[in-house]
């Protein structure tokens, strides 16, 4: 067995004694060696002007600042300036326009016409992820908190906001959910259920430890440097037309729902196009989750807690699929359960519509359910509600008349 | 999806451990020490998945039953019978995996997911974030469920109490990457609660963090030797022979790195459980090789397939030896590479052993410096037999002589 082998070596040659008082000193030591580290490396919040989509923002001030898969650091704040008006926008692809020719960001189109705010200059730090759900929600509008700004909005997704199919999606948040809940005992029930004793600990020693916080970049630096060597190169030599076995296509699916969605359907394969999406939505209506529920109110108990004025809203709806009354009932039904559960935590300094933006809108044109291809209508409709919610701040802004 | 990462679960264990370690040397009844550490393991299968969770607790309900259905059984004559068909319903979900990998994963989440979501809607959203999964630890539980079927059949052991059962069943340290414990190992430990010892407690710390090095330390640098496995790499062949060099050294050294993740674990516990690797590729004969090579299984081989089958007898020893090579290579994946695999091994064992009886070992350490390289070049050519597909084959040892059309 190796283990005594090794503390004799350590015996008879390094005079180590195996006592209560030799392994104080090496927690003593290790934590002399932590208090170094932290001291001498730097921190490495992550840089938003590297983001992807950095050609699809049109204004300079606005940042989509969502870090990749697996960086724990979850999103990268923008530097704050005196002088500026920071707004944190929480949300996921719906804020997208998909136009092929001009993609766009909701917030920076926005931006052009809501460039002012209190005299000060407008930045948006766009929390973005694709395919956010409640939780990654969640934990976004923790770490927008923590950042401090002026104001937060909140984009919810009417087809994932309730729906129990998948509340999470991006797992490299929980570090930020742990750290934002310390405070609210009201949440933890729900963090105990999501994250793991070794997101709490990484989180935890990542507050001090920078090291920890920015593990991804210290693992990528590492992997670039050491760990992605071999004589041998890819080259794929294989007909692209193959199609890859079953349990390979598996394999390749990156979040578990593309997973149930094939194999444990709440559809019948036969059913397709716009009938599979009102299918799937009247299954997100009727879900009635505890759990995304549960996140939902922690959400808004964070945002109350903090005292940032919010505007909160659920995101718009393909209005040809709500054309359809098995649709419009369902998204009724998760409008009346947002608003009931909302309720209670309308104030002056949150303003929360429950009803879908496709509501107020109307007629736009979609690629999907969710997404449109020129997102002009919504930014209209949401520069006429910013502006409203702004004056009821009692902050003057740049609204035209 | 369906790589999980076994660090994410010893890093797990390791940070619970930080809390569950004073509580558990708190507790000085060992009824109530079995049912906290059974819990610490289910807890860490159900940050996994819930469904896994399921699956194991499903899984080991049964084990109690064959146990006392053998126990129990009328006849002492008659009683192979209880033990082979516990044997069978044991080893029936490992192979419906192997055999059928495709339909048994895709059901194994449907099922279980749907099940946890029945029970829970709360569990049940919970379940559906985690990763889509293999039955991870399968082919370790299924071996140390037969182990103790085994000693049952015995008389070597009594039917486990359930405390008993559950702390085996989920004992934390194994439930991943092994070692195939044996009940045995654990047993006096969890009678005696005994109080923490500072040296487990050093030993273990120390075998962890060798098990760190090797994982993160050189593992890591050896990782993208795999490449050598894509059936769309291409190089020189030296290039070829390097990374499967190289791949050898990363294979032993991130199985070997995890198993002391685990011993490491256990140890911090006050459970001496046996180590799985020797120095294997120091080692200069295919004997002395699977003798320090995933010695647990090893062992559970030996003891369960060799000896019964006469293996200390010289009439039978060639048998025995095929026989038990085929059972390790089978538990791996039944293919017929993996056939291919326990025959080259069982071959190398077999010609080793008629060599050595004939012959006695030589004790020259320059004979020696010879045959440890050599054996390892040996040891690795049979990797690909491990870890790639029929078909995959041909093409792998065409680019080791040159013939693969890939440089």
């Amino acid at each position: 067995m190796t283990w005594p082998r090794v503390l004799s070596a350590l015996e008879n040659r390094g005079h180590l004694k195996p006592t209560w008082g030799s392994l104080l000193r090496i927690g003593g030591w290790c934590i002399v060696g932590l208090v170094i580290i932290a001291l001498v490396v730097p921190a490495r919040p992550g840089d938003p002007a590297r983001s992807p989509y950095r050609a699809q923002l049109s204004s300079p001030t606005v940042f989509e600042i969502g870090a990749p898969r697996g960086d724990e650091r979850g999103f990268y704040p923008s530097p704050r300036s005196n002088n500026q008006f920071q707004i944190a926008w929480v949300a996921g692809s719906s804020i997208q326009g998909v136009d092929p020719e001009r993609r766009t960001f909701l917030p920076a189109e926005l931006q052009h016409q809501l460039h002012t705010i209190d005299g000060q200059e407008v930045t948006i730090d766009i929390y973005f992820l694709s395919g956010m759900r409640i939780i990654d929600e969640l934990g976004a509008v923790m770490k927008a908190i923590d950042s401090n700004p002026d104001m937060l909005v909140v984009t919810l997704n009417p087809l994932w906001v309730l729906n129990d199919r998948a509340i999470q999606g991006w797992d490299n948040l929980d570090g930020q959910l742990v750290i934002g809940a310390a405070t609210s005992p009201a949440t933890w029930p729900l963090l105990l259920s999501v994250v793991s004793p070794s997101d709490i600990l990484w989180a935890s020693a990542g507050v001090r430890i920078n090291v920890f916080e920015d593990r991804y970049h210290w693992g990528v630096k590492l992997k670039d440097r050491f760990g992605d060597w071999s004589p041998l190169e890819i080259q794929p030599r294989h007909d692209p037309s193959e199609e890859p076995s079953e349990l390979a296509q598996v394999a390749a699916m990156q979040i578990p729902v593309f997973f149930w969605d094939k194999y444990d359907n709440i559809v019948s394969d036969d059913v397709q196009g716009t009938d599979r999406q009102a299918a799937a939505f009247k299954y997100a209506a009727d879900s009635q989750s505890p759990t995304a529920r549960a996140a939902l109110r922690s959400l808004l108990d964070q945002i109350n807690e903090s005292a940032i004025p919010t505007y909160l809203y659920l995101a718009q709806y393909d209005d040809e699929i709500v054309a359809q009354p098995v649709v419009d009932q369902a998204l009724d039904t998760v409008e009346d359960d947002l608003a009931e559960i909302t309720a209670g935590y309308l104030s002056d300094l949150m303003v929360i519509r429950s009803e879908s933006a496709i509501r107020a809108v109307g007629d736009m044109d979609f690629r999907d359910a969710i997404h449109v291809y020129d997102v002009a209508p919504l930014t209209e409709h949401l520069y006429s509600e910013l502006c409203e919610f702004t004056r009821s701040q009692g902050w003057e802004a740049s609204c035209g008349g | 999806m369906l790589d999980f990462d076994s660090f994410d679960y010893f890093e797990d264990l390791l940070a619970l451990s930080l809390v569950a370690l004073p509580l558990y040397y708190v507790i000085r009844w060992p009824t109530l020490r079995c049912i906290f550490l059974g819990a610490i393991g289910l807890y860490l299968l159900m940050l996994v998945a819930p469904r896994l969770a399921l699956f194991y607790i499903a899984f080991w309900l049964l084990q109690m039953s064959l146990q006392h259905l053998i126990r129990r059984w009328p006849s002492e004559d008659t009683r192979w019978i209880a033990l082979s068909l516990s044997i069978l319903i044991t080893l029936t979900p490992m192979v419906l995996w192997k055999v059928m990998p495709t339909s048994f994963i895709i059901d194994f989440n449907v099922r279980t997911q749907q099940i946890v979501n029945a029970a829970s809607s709360w569990l049940g959203a919970i379940d559906r974030i985690r990763d889509i999964l293999l039955p991870i630890g399968l082919s370790f539980a299924t071996f140390r469920a037969i182990d103790v079927l085994v000693k049952i059949h015995l008389d070597l052991v009594d039917p486990l109490r359930p405390s008993r059962l559950f702390a085996f069943g989920f004992f934390p340290p194994v439930q991943m990457i092994g070692p195939v414990i044996e009940v045995t190992e654990i047993d006096e430990e969890l009678d005696r609660a005994s109080r923490p010892d500072p040296r487990r407690i050093l030993g273990g710390l120390l075998i962890i963090a060798l098990g760190l090095i090797k994982v993160f330390g050189v593992s890591f640098i050896l990782e993208p030797s795999g490449t050598v496995f894509s059936p769309d790499a291409t190089g020189a062949t030296y290039q070829f022979w390097f990374e499967l060099m190289r791949f050898g050294l990363f294979f032993y050294f991130n199985f070997s790195g995890f198993t002391d993740i685990a011993t490491g674990a256990a140890l911090l516990f006050g459970f001496a459980v046996q180590g799985n690797f020797n120095n294997p590729y120091l080692k200069a004969n295919p004997q002395d090789f699977w003798n320090s090579w995933h010695m647990s299984l090893t062992r559970f081989c030996q003891r369960n397939v060799f000896v019964p089958l006469g293996g200390m007898r010289p009439d039978r020893q060639y048998l025995s030896i095929m026989a038990t090579i085929m059972v390790i290579a089978l538990w791996h994946d039944i293919s017929i590479p993996l056939v291919m695999f326990g025959l080259y091994h069982g071959s190398g064992l077999v010609i080793h052993r008629m060599v050595a009886d004939r012959r006695p070992p030589s004790t020259s350490v320059w004979w020696r410096c010879v045959k440890v390289p050599v054996h390892y070049v040996y040891f690795v050519l049979s990797l690909p037999l491990l870890l790639l597909p029929l078909d995959q084959l041909g093409g792998f040892y065409s680019n080791l002589i040159g013939q693969g059309g890939a440089s």
